[in-house]
């Protein structure tokens, strides 16, 4: 499986997950931000990158986070991809 | 009579042209605030054809909730405000405890759902604003409806404090109840027409509608902060200039730094409340030494408001009290057998209030329980001194409070049991920084423990609010027990706390990228 193909795999997982948060997402899912679009409170930004931590058995830091490339799901894909 | 919407239309009388509510770029005048009250007033009265009208209001935070507000009081219906962030059933079960019989929701997936019970009248939010636009040449003919005829008013409005899936806790209050307590707050903090209130908490909170009737009954104006950060706060004090706040501890703590580094870029801020949770001594001693504008510290409950009140002078005295008594207020503190404890011994405080609500809907068996002999017995523990301070040191029942938003462990408890594995469970709350608490999950189960959380999660997901979610799950073979066998969750929290795990990090982080968000 290549890079591209990965992100794809993690993508569709990340927005099987945002589904069961009641986001309608957008046919551009990989440009999708999960913090300015989400409509997400604190509560359920919390919870979901809790989740996401889980379902790919991953850890983020911070430093991770505080990207603003990180916020999109195609940026998320890409940063659980390297922490795989 | 709609005292509190009559209280607004004399304020609107007065100054038709002044803001009442802003709300981000929008705002709203006195007399559009009214004629759209009487306008929805006049429409829901037509639409939802009952002699007891009881209104769910389920709706995101923003001006038009205080405007459906004032509408339902005009028509003298009770009021049930729901987080619009729980699940449809967990709704139902709301709706159904305190036998309403209509909700208005701006979410389509409530509306179309199948899930309601068929008698519970559905109303679309953009119904009820779009009338502005269709009725431009409206003249209110309220008068028209025979008002008073209808049903006696003593329940006004309805709080669920508790159990969005056990059993829910509706604590009821009467327009006289609401009314008291802002006439306590106007004599505590001086609030007058000048003030500009700043509410950051949501309506379905008790200090949510407080802050949202303080300056709509004092001819002021209404500053509303739907998604709360540091630097959305402080933005929104500075460009509204906004004179008085209630933050809830956990928004404080975070705002403090921001505060202290220049403390007199906000001249109009004239006095600030901590209320919900105990604050750390340390943004104690700050506010109290360091602000310069007031500063008070407050404890209470939902069911019985203010209790107490701490100010700057006092506060050098008694730096570790939450407070002396307000006027008409009695504390005492009792022991387990609810005999009287000594000045500086800790038992459990008990509250007796001219402002405490007449009881838990429908819930006759713990209303008694709750309130015995005209006290409200908190389930907090604490001590009175010599000088009659109340000292607060922990609470008695289980109950977790973050970002000022009670969670009652029960609830979720009930959830996660549900799930296939899982032998116990047990949810408290761990120290945040800046949400105060975070819940998290002790399982006990022999199942695989990486499969049974993703169950778990699933789960929560399907079935509790984002507020319920636990942030972190621990397996564990056997909990600590007390003498009596229960679980020990205090020995258990301590466990937890000494991990230092600091939750919400990643939060902020996500949030200080986003700049204002």
């Amino acid at each position: 499986m290549n890079h591209l193909e990965k992100i794809d795999g993690i993508c569709i997982k990340l927005s099987k997950l945002l589904a069961e948060y009641r986001l309608e997402l957008s046919d551009d899912i990989g440009n999708f931000n999960y913090i300015t679009e989400g409509n997400l409170d604190s509560f359920e930004l919390l919870s979901f990158i809790s989740d996401v931590e889980m379902e790919f058995d991953i850890q983020f830091t911070a430093d991770d986070l505080i990207i603003s490339h990180h916020h999109t799901i195609n940026g998320l894909a890409g940063l659980i991809l390297k922490k795989y | 009579m709609s005292i509190i919407f009559n209280k607004v239309k004399n304020n609107s009388n007065k100054f038709p042209s002044k803001i009442a509510i802003v709300d981000g770029d929008k705002t709203i005048t006195y007399s559009a605030l009214i004629k759209q009250a009487e306008l929805i007033a006049h429409f829901l009265r037509k639409k939802v054809n009952f002699n007891n009208l009881r209104i769910a209001i389920c709706i995101n935070e923003g001006m038009q909730l205080p405007i459906i507000v004032l509408a339902l009081n005009l028509i003298k219906a009770t009021i049930i405000p729901i987080n619009p962030g729980l699940h449809i059933k967990q709704i139902q079960h709301l709706l159904a405890s305190v036998d309403a019989n209509a909700i208005i929701t701006d979410d389509q997936k409530k509306m179309d759902s199948n899930d309601f019970n068929p008698d519970i009248v559905k109303i679309n939010l953009t119904d009820l604003l779009d009338l502005k636009f269709k009725n431009d040449d409206f003249e209110p003919y309220f008068s028209l409806l025979n008002i008073d005829s209808l049903k006696n008013y003593d329940q006004f409005l309805i709080t669920l404090s508790s159990g969005s899936t056990g059993n829910p806790k509706p604590i009821i209050f009467s327009e006289e109840n609401k009314l008291a307590r802002f006439d306590q707050t106007v004599k505590s903090y001086q609030i007058d027409d000048h003030d500009v209130v700043l509410c950051a908490s949501p309506f379905y909170h008790s200090l949510g509608q407080r802050l949202t009737f303080l300056p709509l009954l004092s001819g002021g104006t209404l500053c509303i902060l739907k998604i709360f950060t540091a630097k959305n706060w402080i933005t929104t004090v500075k460009k509204n200039k906004v004179t008085f706040a209630i933050p809830v501890s956990s928004h404080l703590h975070e705002v403090i730094d921001p505060l202290m580094e220049k403390p007199f870029q906000f001249p109009s801020l004239r006095c600030l409340v901590s209320s919900s949770a105990a604050i750390n001594d340390e943004v104690k001693r700050k506010l109290f030494e360091e602000m310069p504008c007031e500063f008070h510290e407050m404890y209470g409950a939902s069911e019985v408001g203010t209790a107490t009140s701490l100010n700057n002078s006092q506060a050098k005295l008694k730096p570790k009290s939450v407070g002396f008594p307000n006027i008409d207020v009695y504390i005492k503190i009792v022991n387990d057998q609810m005999m009287d404890c000594n000045r500086n011994t800790i038992g459990q405080i008990i509250v007796k209030s001219p402002l405490a609500s007449s009881g838990y809907y429908g819930l006759s068996e713990i209303t008694s329980e709750s309130f015995k002999s005209g006290y409200f017995l908190t389930g907090d523990i604490g001590y009175l001194d010599d000088d009659g301070f109340l000292f607060f040191v922990d609470r008695k029942k289980d109950i977790i409070i973050s970002g000022g938003i009670n969670i009652y462990p029960s609830d979720i408890e009930v959830v996660l049991n549900e799930t296939f594995g899982v032998k116990e469970s047990y949810v408290l709350g761990i120290y945040d920084s800046f949400l105060g608490e975070i819940p998290v999950a002790v399982i006990v189960s022999d199942a695989e423990s990486k499969s049974l959380e993703n169950l778990l999660r699933k789960n929560v997901r399907n079935n509790l609010s984002g507020y319920q979610r636990p942030i972190k799950y621990f397996f564990k073979d056997k909990v600590p027990l007390t003498s009596s066998g229960k679980i020990d969750k205090r020995v258990l929290r301590d466990e937890l706390n000494s991990l230092k795990l600091n939750l919400s990090s990643k939060l902020l982080a996500l949030y200080n990228s986003q700049g204002s968000n």
